[in-house]
């Protein structure tokens, strides 16, 4: 760790599958405890870090997120929670399970509790159909499974038609 | 990437497993299985979920609680509880699960009383660490019992997620759980100490067991109970006080500070009576002072003795704030669902333990010496139960009882003594004074107003503890005539009388092998009618193993346990042992070991 702290002001380089190369600054990069072992393990010897699974435009939002946490550490903490709130305000669907899939491959809790808490907000309190048709779940019950389904756990439908 | 993309494909249902599981580890556990009929990649999703909150407030919408066609949906959530709780169990705790834990059977099969509202379960589960660690349901409800992992001795809050593993030399011994031990006769001295060595997320578990004659408390892992006192309490009506001199004579007189007086608030008790407990506050003599006991044939009848004395154990005895420690109750094994019911209520509200677990005694005393498979022979203060144990289980339909305790035992010995012409005189009703050094002078007092219960119990206490010091199981079945020439044996009575007691020594104990002897003693003739139905203990033993399993039958016969204050009777462990060879002699040829758990619930 001793390395990472005298060189604080490093820059790295990460590269999204779809070959933009972003420059973040160390501390901002150490958010992603992924990125964090890296640097540890000594692995960044390579001077370009490739995330070939995440495309640019959510590993922009990405660091977007960790550059405001990794700024704002010490501030206040109800600055950062009405950033976060506002953060995945108006996210559509689709970004939000990238933003998920990224949080979860970086291994960037708070994002990762965030958008998660976000899609089950969705999921909440709505009748199933409803929620298969926002995430285009395919019903692939026959109707004797789903009305088996539906017994083994009755109370958890009870209220929803 | 495009949104029109994420709306003409399932997204969510491509993402990993852990994500979808974090999904709906947010959502109300009823949302997350709900989840289930959305399509088959999600019906068994949530079953990986690692908190769950079971809040069946959820099911009470729309003002409809109680009304009774939710019963099939309460009786689904009720299902749904169970299998979870015993589907983590396993996880958690591996093969150990039978011996560890206790399910309460009433627990799956209870339906709703739509007038008891079932409040919010919480449960915790310190999932991460699986065998070593210790696991808390703590359930804050009124009708649930919590149960918890039995194999280790203290407990982590359940605000403490995760907790360090435990010392090493503590989880060895697994099944270890001491509720009490051998001969306690005078109430310790109240002690903390024995927490303050703990790391900062753990508590020890507190332990009670209420028995019909004397109550136990202490901290779980323990030797010996830090506490022990009698079960029943002295009550004095407060409508009899109503002059004021009386009051203060009593109230000034009392001998020591440390005697629990335990005023009742006048507004809430309705019988505006006055309870003393303890051994010292019961032991001094007050005017219209009734005793009085909370249990009858083993069921508790008046709750609020019962919660005078727990604060009496728990406060004034052990000196600890409830809120803090974890609890653990030990329950007959005939204990019902409404007395458990009552128990946790008043745990959980008014007591505001933070876990709960009731336990049977039986279950208890087999761990305690390392085993889930025994036969338990608990002869306690009021009843003899032998309650055999497979795998952590009481096997209910084998149990036997017999209303013999030992408390019966001390009234036969009393009027028997009666008989020849002996009273005890109650420890109040004399001063002895030294005249000289050496010689001693009775003075005789009268205190009119001494209630008749009282007094019984003052003599009881001498007649148990003449019991305890002279009394012996014979080595044969008592006869009259053989016993008639045996020396006897002197017990010098409070008062300074010497009495002899000779026939009697034998003759007492063996009532619990032969109940019908009890006719041969005046003054027990009430219950000649009983006793022809009581059978003696190695009946008892052989009928109720024989009411078992095939199987088990070996494995019971070699794990037989003595428990409770009369099973401590010198030689009654031989004769009971040569007793059953005998009538097991004829029919089959099993090799019995024997075993006296080694912490003897002390229930003389």
């Amino acid at each position: 760790m001793a390395s990472s702290i005298e060189n604080n002001n490093e820059k790295l380089t990460l590269k999204s599958s779809d070959g933009e190369e972003f420059l973040v600054e160390k501390h901002v990069a150490l958010q992603s405890t992924l990125l964090q072992n890296m640097l540890d393990s000594d692995c960044s010897s390579a001077d370009v870090i490739p995330l070939p699974k995440i495309d640019a435009r959510t590993l922009a939002l990405v660091l977007g997120y960790c550059k405001k946490h990794a700024d704002a550490s010490s501030s206040k903490q109800g600055e950062l929670n009405s950033f976060d709130s506002e953060f995945l305000k108006d996210m559509d669907m689709g970004a939000l399970f990238n933003l998920v899939l990224a949080a979860n491959f970086m291994e960037i809790k708070g994002l990762l509790d965030i958008a998660a808490q976000k899609i089950a907000d969705t999921i909440k309190d709505k009748p199933h159909q409803e929620v298969r048709e926002i995430f285009h779940v395919e019903n692939d019950y026959t109707p004797e499974e789903e009305a088996a389904v539906r017994e083994e756990n009755r109370w958890a439908f009870e209220g929803f038609p | 990437m495009d949104s029109d993309i994420g709306k003409s494909l399932d997204r969510i249902s491509k993402l990993p497993d852990s994500v979808l599981c974090h999904i709906l580890s947010f959502l109300q556990t009823k949302n997350a299985v709900g989840t289930s009929i959305l399509s088959t990649r999600w019906r068994y999703l949530w079953t990986f979920v690692t908190s769950l909150d079971f809040d069946d407030s959820v099911l009470f919408h729309d003002g409809n609680e109680f009304d009774g066609c939710n019963d099939m949906v309460n009786f689904s959530f009720m299902n749904f509880v169970n299998r979870v709780l015993l589907l983590r169990l396993r996880e958690l705790l591996g093969d150990d699960i039978r011996a560890g834990l206790q399910v309460n059977p009433e627990f799956k099969r209870q339906s709703f009383q739509p007038s008891v509202a079932f409040r919010t379960t919480y449960v915790s589960a310190s999932s991460a660490h699986a065998k070593d660690s210790s696991f808390i349901f703590a359930v804050s409800g009124w009708r649930s019992l919590g149960f918890s992992s039995l194999a280790s001795s203290s407990f982590s809050l359940p605000p403490s997620r995760s907790r360090p593993p435990k010392a090493k030399n503590e989880s060895q011994n697994p099944n270890k759980i001491t509720t009490a031990t051998r001969r306690y006769k005078e109430e310790s001295t109240p002690s903390r100490l024995s927490n303050s060595s703990l790391q900062p997320y753990e508590v020890s578990a507190i332990v009670i067991d209420l028995g019909s004659h004397t109550c136990k408390a202490g901290y779980a892992g323990e030797d010996a109970p830090k506490a022990v006192f009698p079960s029943v309490v002295g009550s004095i009506d407060q409508m009899e006080l109503d002059d004021p001199d009386n009051l203060d004579k009593n109230s000034e007189s009392i001998p020591d500070s440390k005697s629990v007086v335990r005023p009742f608030d006048a507004e809430k008790s309705k019988s505006k009576r006055k309870l003393y407990v303890g051994s010292q506050a019961l032991g001094y003599r007050r005017d219209h002072m009734e005793v009085l006991s909370p249990i009858k044939d083993g069921v508790v009848v008046d709750w609020e003795i019962v919660e005078n004395i727990w604060d009496h154990a728990l406060r004034d005895c052990l000196l600890i704030d409830p809120k803090e420690h974890p609890m653990l109750l030990a329950e007959p094994s005939s204990n019902s669902q409404q007395q458990r019911e009552k128990t946790a209520e008043l745990m959980f509200e008014k007591y505001k333990v933070p876990a709960l677990f009731l336990a049977k005694n039986a279950v208890l005393t087999s761990f305690a010496s390392g085993r889930a498979t025994s036969l338990v022979v608990d002869s306690g203060g009021g009843s003899t139960t032998i309650a055999p144990v497979h795998d952590g289980y009481v096997l209910q339909k084998a149990v036997q009882s017999s209303p013999i305790g030992g408390e019966f035992l001390s009234d036969c010995l009393m009027k028997s003594l009666e008989s020849k012409g002996l009273t005890i005189k109650p420890r109040y009703s004399f001063k002895r004074k030294e005249i000289r050094p050496g010689e001693f002078q009775t003075v005789d007092l009268d205190f009119p107003n001494t209630t008749e219960s009282y007094r019984l119990y003052s003599q009881r206490v001498i007649a148990g503890d003449i019991k305890e010091c002279v009394c012996r199981a014979p080595d044969t079945p008592y006869d009259e005539s053989s016993y008639s020439n045996i020396p006897m044996t002197p017990y010098e009575l409070p008062d300074g009388q010497t009495i002899e007691i000779g026939a009697d020594r034998f003759k007492i104990p063996d009532v619990l092998f032969n109940p019908s002897l009890v006719q041969t003693i005046p003054g027990m003739e009430s219950f000649v009618e009983t006793a022809a139905s009581v059978r003696g203990l190695p009946q008892m033993v052989i009928e109720s193993i024989n009411k078992c399993d095939v199987d088990i039958r070996r494995e019971l016969f070699s794990s037989i346990l003595l428990s409770g204050g009369t099973a401590s009777m010198q030689q009654l462990k031989e004769r009971l042992e040569k007793d059953l060879l005998e009538c097991l002699d004829r029919r089959e040829h099993t090799s019995i070991s024997w075993f006296i758990s080694a912490d003897v619930v002390l229930q003389v």
